[in-house]
């Protein structure tokens, strides 16, 4: 009998235990159920696994707690927002981002759960969720003073190049636009293509396109001439030609590799890893997404984009988003998921991340990748300077915008239309968009 | 004879005229039933949604459905991306119809013809069919490789280097390509059909002709193809159909359209309008003037091909 009580106050204990840990750390008890947990990898890659091994620890930590992850990049999107505005949702998504206003409806229209109070919320040694974060990365997680989103990591355009080749043949990366032509023609005397591109994909066309547009005119001008209504043609700044001729030059020099215009993406990052080309602006999703591909031996480094000498935008900008994750307000355990997603983006989380996947970290105090050479300088570089969404967030932007900016320089790189026709093509096109947006409003 | 109704106890008796009927109906509905809930939930609701939601300003989230007239339509015909692959369309049916009409009518006949191995060529003919869509368009997503696909392999190997380009990125190129991958699939049913025609005209006429002195060229221009003439206006019909609403083989070819756009059609800008951009209202107009356009150019078709029907 005595040892029968013994064992009930033992089990009692316990479970009092385990229901006043999670007290302890958020101010009420968080149950188990159900967690569908959305994730940009697919099953079996160290990321999968990393995500899944919060799950793991989710499960033991709360007791009845069934994590399923379902696969949301691009291709599932449709998919994945269809189940949103049907109010079936994932119970964390990456679909919002404060820097771009194309996501904004989403919480215009109530689907997402405000995480202000539980960012702002003090821990026992007075930090705040929200203090894990750099600053930097504030626009991304807010819209209207509020806080939706927790960004995990961060991805930036960057010039890729082969090291190895660099250090053989005693090249170092280009600093200005001038050094990024003489070294391609020092590539190219070598007999490798200097640049490996894409034409399939006209938004990857479209980073050459973008970063010269910036260090030319400036971002405030690019972006209103892409959402302004002022109706301000291409051709009232100068820098947006000399940006197209800049950009033609590779074509022109041969710089690029044979058959860019029909190979797609992940051939044309193939032919860099192999060493057929030395150079490479992509995001730096590329370590981790080629990672099974990448030769032994095969040394990445990276560099930021060339500085143009004399022109009008912030030379030192970066283009980038920080990958931001939210909780659906149709969540169907949502503080179940508001800690998942407090364990996602943890300090400690992103650590793991960027030491042994080489991701960028929004987190402070987050030690810098070193499998990827200048990776670190780019990042501490990125803190002081002005920090662009990609691609202006136009891929999410309506009426073909994305199609209407990139189609005719991707025309202009094949050599069916000079820089001025591009120019004008962008123009008739873009006052397109303007008038359907007009009238679609 | 005369039906029996079967009643419980195994009695019967006779039927009359409307007891036949009614038995008939009550045999018939529970067969047509199924059919026709799927058909009615499959088909005919999204297409009354589909037309409805035209004349909205659905913008995909949730279910509020502005109304927006005809306001829609006016925006796709002011939208030069829309007018771009509304030509691309036309263009694709015109040339795919080119590369499957003679090359099928040429097989077709030459299967009727009295060759060894006959029913190996038949098989060879029609197994592109058997395919999925998707493997077809990757199978020659690969072949067109610029650097490692065999077609510019080939090309190189015989000295033909400036004849090998990216197919798949060069603006002239690509929406033929892509047209010539969709006719080689759909060959398989054209050539079934055009051969089934063939066989279905009795050798007496030819051999007549041929007594006559007609030569094989005058005998297929004028007797062959007219007696074939009803087999090849259903395919003309089909093809249209067919070429039109193709989505599948762009789609995997070349994800994104291909370079500027060149190989964007109708469907892929509904796609991309309805599933990247949100305007669902935009993307469902533009699926109403394909379905009328189809619509349209069918029966055009079915008029202008109308011939006097030769019984044979």
């Amino acid at each position: 009998m005595r040892q029968r009580i013994v064992r009930v106050a033992l089990v009692m204990a316990m479970v009092l235990l385990v229901g006043l840990v999670p007290l302890c750390g958020q101010g009420k008890a968080i149950k188990g159920g159900p967690l569908e947990v959305g994730v940009l990898w697919e099953e079996g890659s160290p990321w999968y696994d990393l995500v899944k091994g919060i799950g793991d620890q989710m499960t033991k930590d709360y007791p009845g707690t069934q994590v399923t992850y379902t696969f949301n990049n691009t291709a599932a999107r449709p998919a994945i927002e269809t189940r949103m505005k049907a109010g079936n949702p994932l119970d964390v998504d990456f679909i919002f981002d404060g820097m771009d206003a194309n996501t904004y409806s989403w919480i215009d229209q109530g689907y997402l759960l405000d995480l202000t109070s539980a960012m702002n919320q003090k821990r026992a040694d007075g930090t705040t969720w929200k203090s894990d974060f750099n600053p930097l990365f504030l626009p991304s997680m807010t819209y209207k003073g509020k806080i939706y989103a927790a960004p995990q990591q961060v991805y930036t355009w960057l010039l890729h190049y082969n090291k190895k080749m660099f250090d053989d043949w005693g090249l170092t990366p280009p600093k200005t636009w001038d050094d990024m032509l003489k070294l391609c023609a020092a590539i190219k005397a070598k007999g490798v293509a200097p640049i490996a591109v894409t034409g399939q994909v006209n938004f990857y066309v479209g980073m050459w396109w973008d970063s010269l547009v910036q260090r030319y005119v400036g971002s405030e001008k690019a972006m209103e001439y892409l959402y302004g209504t002022k109706g301000m043609k291409l051709s009232d700044d100068p820098g947006f030609l000399k940006a197209a001729q800049a950009m033609m030059k590779l074509v022109d020099l041969g710089y690029l590799i044979d058959g860019w215009q029909g190979t797609d993406f992940t051939t044309a990052q193939v032919y860099f890893f192999q060493g057929k080309a030395a150079m490479m602006l992509m995001g730096s999703w590329l370590m981790t997404e080629m990672k099974d591909s990448i030769p032994d031996g095969f040394q990445l480094a990276v560099a930021p984009f060339p500085a143009v000498s004399g022109a009008n935008g912030r030379q030192d900008a970066i283009f980038g988003r920080a990958l931001s994750w939210s909780v659906p307000a149709k969540s169907k355990n949502p503080d179940l998921a508001v800690e998942f997603l407090r364990r996602f983006t943890s300090k400690s989380i992103s650590q793991t991340a960027s030491t042994q996947l080489g991701s960028m970290s929004p987190n402070m105090g987050v030690t810098p990748p070193t499998g990827i050479t200048g990776a670190d300088m780019v990042l501490k570089n990125a803190q002081k300077s002005e920090f662009i969404f990609y691609n202006w967030a136009l891929a999410t932007a309506k009426f073909g915008a994305m199609a209407a900016w990139y189609d005719p320089i991707v025309e202009m790189w094949t050599g069916k239309l000079t820089p001025q026709q591009a120019l004008a093509k962008v123009d008739a096109n873009m006052t397109s968009v303007r008038a359907q947006r007009k009238a679609g409003m | 004879m005369r039906l029996m109704s079967f009643r419980g106890g195994g009695k019967t008796r006779p039927l009359g005229d409307s007891g036949y009927a009614h038995s008939r109906l009550r045999l018939v509905v529970p067969f047509l039933l199924p059919a026709f809930i799927i058909y009615t939930a499959f088909s005919i609701v999204p297409l009354v949604l589909t037309v409805s939601s035209s004349f909205t300003n659905w913008q995909g989230a949730g279910m509020n459905r502005p109304f927006y007239g005809l306001r829609n339509y006016g925006l796709i015909f002011m939208d030069p991306q829309f007018l771009h692959a509304l030509k691309n369309t036309l263009i694709f049916a015109v040339v795919g119809g080119v590369m499957v009409f003679p090359p099928s009518l040429f097989i077709g006949w030459a299967l009727t013809q009295n060759i060894r191995f006959k029913a190996f060529y038949r098989y060879i003919a029609i197994a592109p069919l058997m395919m999925s869509v998707v493997v077809v368009a990757l199978l020659w997503k690969f072949l067109y490789n610029p650097v490692f696909g065999p077609i510019n392999s080939l090309l190189r190997l015989i000295g033909l280097r400036a004849l090998a380009l990216p197919w798949l990125g060069d603006t002239r190129t690509t929406l033929p390509a892509i047209a010539l991958a969709t006719a080689w699939q759909q060959s398989g049913m054209w050539i079934l059909l055009i051969s089934a025609g063939l066989q279905r005209i009795p050798p007496d006429i030819r051999e007549a002709a041929r007594v006559d002195g007609a030569s094989e060229w005058r005998t297929f221009w004028n007797i062959t193809m007219p007696l074939l003439w009803g087999v090849l206006r259903l395919l003309l019909i089909l093809w249209i159909i067919v070429s039109l609403q193709v989505f599948a083989q762009v789609y995997v070819m070349v994800p994104h359209g291909g370079v500027a756009a060149s190989a964007e059609v109708v469907t892929t800008l509904m796609y991309n309008r309805a599933f990247q951009s949100n305007q669902l209202g935009i993307a469902t107009s533009m699926a109403t003037f394909l379905l009328v356009a189809i619509f349209v150019l069918s029966l055009l078709t079915n008029w202008f091909t109308k011939r006097q029907v030769i019984e044979f």
